[in-house]
């Protein structure tokens, strides 16, 4: 077990009768990358901010790095890259001038913040762009722009809040492979979103929060072998009668079927035969069928197990950035 | 790390539109509306000479001595043509002059030849040596006029002249008419030129009588007197600066750039609260200490400011002309310490409430805009109320300190005053930035 990075321990904190965060209690080990996943409104930024020391909170201890963060903790804030869910750059300096200015914040040897500020850039893939001024990106690459300002130091934690918001499949893909390597090269990453795909694909370890409150936590095999359906089968048919649902429901591995828009949908239970069974069975009684597909539980489905809601509105679509001109 | 993030304020400062086009373009733009608008009114330099001719129905030296020395002045009001009458009204016509000055003689009278002040003095020696001795002393001059002198006395006008002497009127009166065509500035200024040599007259003459041409008294100095050679009176300068109403505007102008200074000065305080911005949220997460950040950001923003200031008052002074007057490095020092009160009161507005940046700008900008409106930079009459009726609306208007500075070092030959209005600044800037501190000063917030 690694060394403990970040640990919070009953935190609350209210906003006048709203209670955004109810006794939470994290302890986020060296070396991982430790994902917050919850709805819009769920606590995630909240922690972030309480964690940083921005927002005051009521009750709890906040821990970093073996010591207790204050606002006036600069030597702990040094160890530590923020890249905001807000892009947070100056609009009249350059790319290249946007890093230096924020790593000079934190290192104030020239020659050694020139490096840190190349190494950023070259990171995010920014080369080209060092004399664009952040208005000329793209939404992506204004991203990739807000992360280089939070690694140029090369911080030792770094807490990433929902950094893929409007943000295209394109660069999304190398802003999440960027903090897996950041990663590797040995930073802990704390990584907030409500997009559970992202999460499930770089996240060792998983908090799930709902309503200012942890829900769950773990791997996210271990979140999902919490849930009752491991497998979800579809069977593209017309409605069978209730004698095939009986059957189906008295198969050994199947919790729950359901047949909606033409398609029937089996819920199992861990197991290597369900397909098959369920094949038999619409074979046997001389069902004709179309498309059989399988899929595996998702967060999504971890989540609305245990709060009886999807993790996400079904109209939410990732935004996608405006394009702009580029010189 | 200090010197880094003040280069990057001023930086971002020179490349921000907002500060380039109300702290540089805009004063450099009102500065030349100015000039056209009210500069040909006011400017002292740009007033060209009136062209008009001059029409002698008898030779009036004193006339001409004083023509000759406006002729010579730095800047001549008039440009005298002299000319007979047909010529002169040719010219007047033909619209090459503005205006015929006519020394006329009394109508249907012959009336003394003019002397000039030396012969003055001489005849009434001569006259006094007659009217003592009974005779008249020998000269052997050729001059004409003399001789002339000498003709009329011959030809029985010897009472004539005792009685101008005994009068103290020996000086003739010089009768001036005037013809003009059309009406304007040029007409205004050859009738005013006309009324002005007419009041020189009573004045030579009531100065003759005082210095006792008719009773034996100093003659040579009565005449001297209409010579303009005797220092009987001197011109005093008031004021080594230039005390016209366009240089008021100017400094109006020089107050708003360093009241507008509040434009950058705002964003300090948005960029270094984290409830106010994203910026502002990872500069509060840095391991910089916030006092230190604000210092930066502070230092970046004053030189910034100073820089737009010096840039307008460079204009003003080298491309636009505008004169004001010998102490050209105190207007700089100024425009310095009002461009830094201007920076720090954005500073402390900007970190009142927690609304948007665009609207503290616009707050900003009303509040700016009524400060530059009390200093009289639209209305020139409204500072002058302020000042009787409310004087400490004046005194607490930060344009009008920066206004009233340029004012007293233009206006007063010590600095006393000029000094009082700068050391306000300095202790505006000083409360501001302390409020400003106080404002920002919150490292956690409530609410984000």
């Amino acid at each position: 077990m690694g060394k403990t990075v970040v640990k919070i321990e009953n935190l609350v904190k209210n906003y006048a009768e709203l209670r955004a965060l109810d006794h939470l209690n994290l302890e986020i080990e060296e070396g991982e990358i430790f994902g917050l996943l919850g709805p819009n409104g769920s606590g995630k930024t909240t922690t972030i901010s309480c964690l940083l020391s921005l927002l005051s909170y009521d009750e709890g201890t906040i821990r970093i790095f073996g010591e207790t963060m204050t606002p006036v903790s600069y030597d702990l804030k040094s160890r530590i890259g923020i890249i905001p869910q807000n892009v947070a750059v100056l609009n009249e300096l350059t790319v290249y001038e946007n890093v230096d200015c924020f790593c000079g914040l934190y290192i104030k040897d020239w020659a050694q913040r020139k490096q840190c500020v190349d190494e950023a850039i070259a990171f995010v893939g920014l080369e080209d762009f060092v004399k664009f001024r952040p208005r000329k990106l793209s939404g992506g690459l204004l991203r990739r722009l807000n992360i280089a300002c939070g690694i140029a130091h090369k911080p030792e934690l770094i807490i990433l809040d929902e950094p893929t918001v409007a943000v295209d499949p394109q660069s999304r893909n190398k802003i999440l492979e960027g903090i897996v390597e950041l990663n590797r090269r040995g930073a802990t990453v704390i990584y907030t979103s409500h997009y559970m795909e992202e999460v499930e694909q770089i996240c060792t370890r998983i908090c799930i929060m709902d309503r200012g409150k942890k829900i769950a936590e773990g791997t996210k095999d271990e979140l999902k072998r919490t849930i009752k359906n491991t497998e979800t089968i579809y069977v593209e048919m017309a409605e069978p009668d209730s004698t095939v649902f009986q059957k189906m429901r008295s198969l050994t591995h199947v919790n729950d079927v359901n047949w909606a828009d033409g398609k029937l949908t089996v819920g199992c239970a861990g197991g290597r035969h369900n397909l098959l069974q369920i094949m038999e069975l619409i074979r046997s009684e001389n069902l004709d069928f179309g498309r059989v597909y399988s899929e595996l539980p998702t967060l999504n489905d971890v989540f609305l197990t245990i709060t009886g809601k999807e993790l996400r509105d079904k109209n939410e679509r990732p935004e996608e950035p405006t394009a702009k001109k580029k010189k | 790390m200090f010197f880094n993030a003040v280069k990057y304020e001023i930086l971002q400062n020179l490349r921000n539109r907002q500060v380039i086009v109300w702290l540089l373009l805009f004063p450099l733009v009102m500065g030349v509306l100015y000039k056209f608008t009210f500069g040909s009114i006011y400017e002292k330099n740009s007033f060209s000479a009136v062209p008009a001719a001059v029409v002698e129905h008898k030779e009036d030296v004193i006339f001409h001595l004083v023509m000759d020395a406006m002729a010579e002045a730095k800047n001549p009001i008039l440009n005298t043509t002299y000319c007979d009458e047909e010529k002169a009204y040719a010219l007047l016509e033909s619209g090459e002059i503005k205006g015929i000055l006519v020394i006329d003689p009394p109508e249907g009278e012959e009336s003394a030849p003019v002397l000039s002040a030396e012969q003055n003095a001489a005849a009434m020696d001569a006259i006094r040596q007659y009217l003592t001795e009974g005779r008249l002393p020998d000269t052997d001059t050729e001059d004409e006029s003399w001789t002339e002198f000498l003709s009329w006395l011959d030809r029985g006008y010897l009472e004539q002249f005792v009685g101008m002497y005994q009068g103290g009127e020996l000086i003739p009166e010089t009768r001036l008419s005037l013809k003009v065509k059309g009406s304007g500035v040029a007409q205004t200024t050859i009738k005013k030129m006309a009324e002005m040599y007419a009041n020189l007259q009573i004045m030579g003459r009531e100065l003759a009588r005082q210095n006792g041409a008719g009773e034996g008294g100093n003659s040579e100095k009565a005449a001297k007197v209409m010579e303009f050679d005797a220092p009987v009176v001197t011109n005093l300068e008031l004021t080594k600066g230039n005390t016209d109403p366009f240089a008021s505007y100017m400094y109006n102008l020089i107050a708003m750039v360093a009241i507008f200074g509040s434009l950058a000065g705002l964003s300090i305080a948005v960029n270094h609260q984290a409830n106010l911005s994203a910026v502002g949220a990872r500069r509060s997460c840095s391991g910089t200490p916030k006092l230190i950040a604000v210092l930066a950001s502070l230092m970046g923003y004053f030189v910034s400011e100073i820089a737009c200031v010096s840039v307008t008052v460079t204009f003003l002074v080298f491309v636009l002309k505008v004169d004001f007057g010998d102490r050209l490095p105190w207007v700089y020092l100024t425009g310095v310490c009002g461009g830094m009160m201007g920076v720090a009161m954005g500073f402390c507005f900007g970190g009142i409430g927690k609304w948007s940046q665009g609207a503290k700008t616009g707050i900003i900008m009303a509040l700016n805009m009524t400060l530059c409106f009390l200093s009289g930079a639209m209305v020139p009459g409204i500072k002058g109320l302020l000042i009787t009726r409310s004087p400490i609306v004046n005194a607490l208007n930060p344009a009008a300190v920066v206004c009233d500075s340029l004012y007293y070092l233009s206006v007063d030959a010590d600095l006393t005053r000029y000094f009082g209005k700068l050391l306000a600044m300095l202790i505006f800037t000083a409360v501001f930035v302390l409020l400003g501190f106080l404002l920002t000063r919150r490292r956690q917030y409530a609410s984000l």
